[in-house]
């Protein structure tokens, strides 16, 4: 078994950066050095900063294992033996490792619903599409205009953009731009309204901010972060 | 129906003077589907979503065919040759 006894400290806004993107095993420690949880993850550095943003307070030190032929035996296998000796070493299982103990395991997000523009086809708009986009996006800090639900995007690019702000961790709207029965008239009446030729589109804070071109480009250059917390 | 490569090339060359211009037809032939490597003065002082636009605007004839545009990079001049450099020396270390 491989175990590396480096241990890191969390740093905030500097931890993504310095622990492994592999697959492995970590055991995360308070303040006090008491070992909390121990976990397996295919990805050590993302998980360590989710855990970092969801229980600062439980988060002081990290001490990763990285295992090199990360099959789910081998990850398995490791994380008992990690367990096993600290059973060995304390007597007791680590606190977010007990059953029921739900801190440190990651919620499923809740699926928010898109956001429809009207209840049904029948139902006449009392203001013109125009205004209600414009309401609908200064309302709204972020609003992603999709081709297919967020769930299941119907489009390459819709399906890019909502992973890039599902992997921000963004709290957005999201609307389905080829829904004619609750949408009709959207597509080309946003085209107007925002000088975009195609879809996805994106606006924060009322404005826009591009397509999935534009918001891959700026999460490649590390700017979504910001675009997002502002 | 479609649109050439050629027909991209030669409205993005005429409207927006670009001093290094890749396009790639990604449709498989049926002209549908292209992407974008531009460099060009006039994006200087434009952010991204404005050079965009004028990308857009230029092929705004040509978009009514197409279907899926993807404007890889739209850069100037000045940052073109800053990202072949870097890539270049990433390349020999």
């Amino acid at each position: 078994m491989k175990k590396s006894g480096l241990s890191h400290k969390l740093e905030t806004n500097e931890i993504s950066g310095s622990f492994p993107k592999e697959s492995g095993v970590y055991a995360v420690y308070d303040s006090n050095g008491d070992l909390q949880f121990i976990g397996i993850s295919r990805n050590i550095a993302a998980s360590v900063v989710s855990h970092k943003n969801s229980v600062p307070q439980l988060c002081s030190s990290v001490k990763v294992g990285v295992v090199d032929e990360p099959d789910r035996t081998a990850l398995t296998e490791s994380w008992k033996s990690w367990m096993e000796e600290h059973i060995a070493a304390s007597g007791k299982v680590p606190p977010g490792n007990e059953p029921g103990n739900s801190t440190w395991v990651r919620q499923p997000p809740k699926k928010k619903a898109d956001l429809r523009l009207t209840p049904g086809r029948h139902v006449q708009l009392t203001v013109p599409l125009e205004d209600l986009i414009d309401r609908l996006v200064k309302e709204n800090k972020v609003v992603a205009f999709i081709k297919g639900s967020r769930s299941a995007p119907q489009c390459g690019f819709s399906q890019r953009v909502v992973a890039l702000l599902e992997s921000e961790g963004v709290d957005y709207e999201s609307i389905d731009v080829l829904d004619e029965e609750h949408n009709s008239g959207l597509r080309e009446t946003l085209k107007n309204y925002s000088n975009w030729p195609t879809f996805p589109q994106i606006f924060v804070k009322g404005e826009l901010v591009g397509g999935c071109d534009i918001l891959t480009s700026m999460y490649e250059k590390g700017e979504l972060t910001s675009l997002f917390k502002s | 129906m479609g649109v050439t490569k050629e027909q991209v090339e030669s409205s993005l060359t005429s409207k927006l003077n670009p001093s290094h211009l890749e396009v790639i037809d990604d449709s498989g032939g049926c002209g549908a589907k292209f992407s974008i490597v531009i460099v060009a003065e006039q994006f200087e002082g434009k952010r991204l979503l404005e050079r965009h636009r004028m990308v857009n605007g230029a092929l705004v004839e040509e978009m009514k065919e197409i279907h899926a545009l993807s404007i890889t990079k739209a850069v100037t001049p000045e940052q073109w040759k800053q990202q072949q450099e870097s890539e270049k020396s990433q390349a020999a270390a």
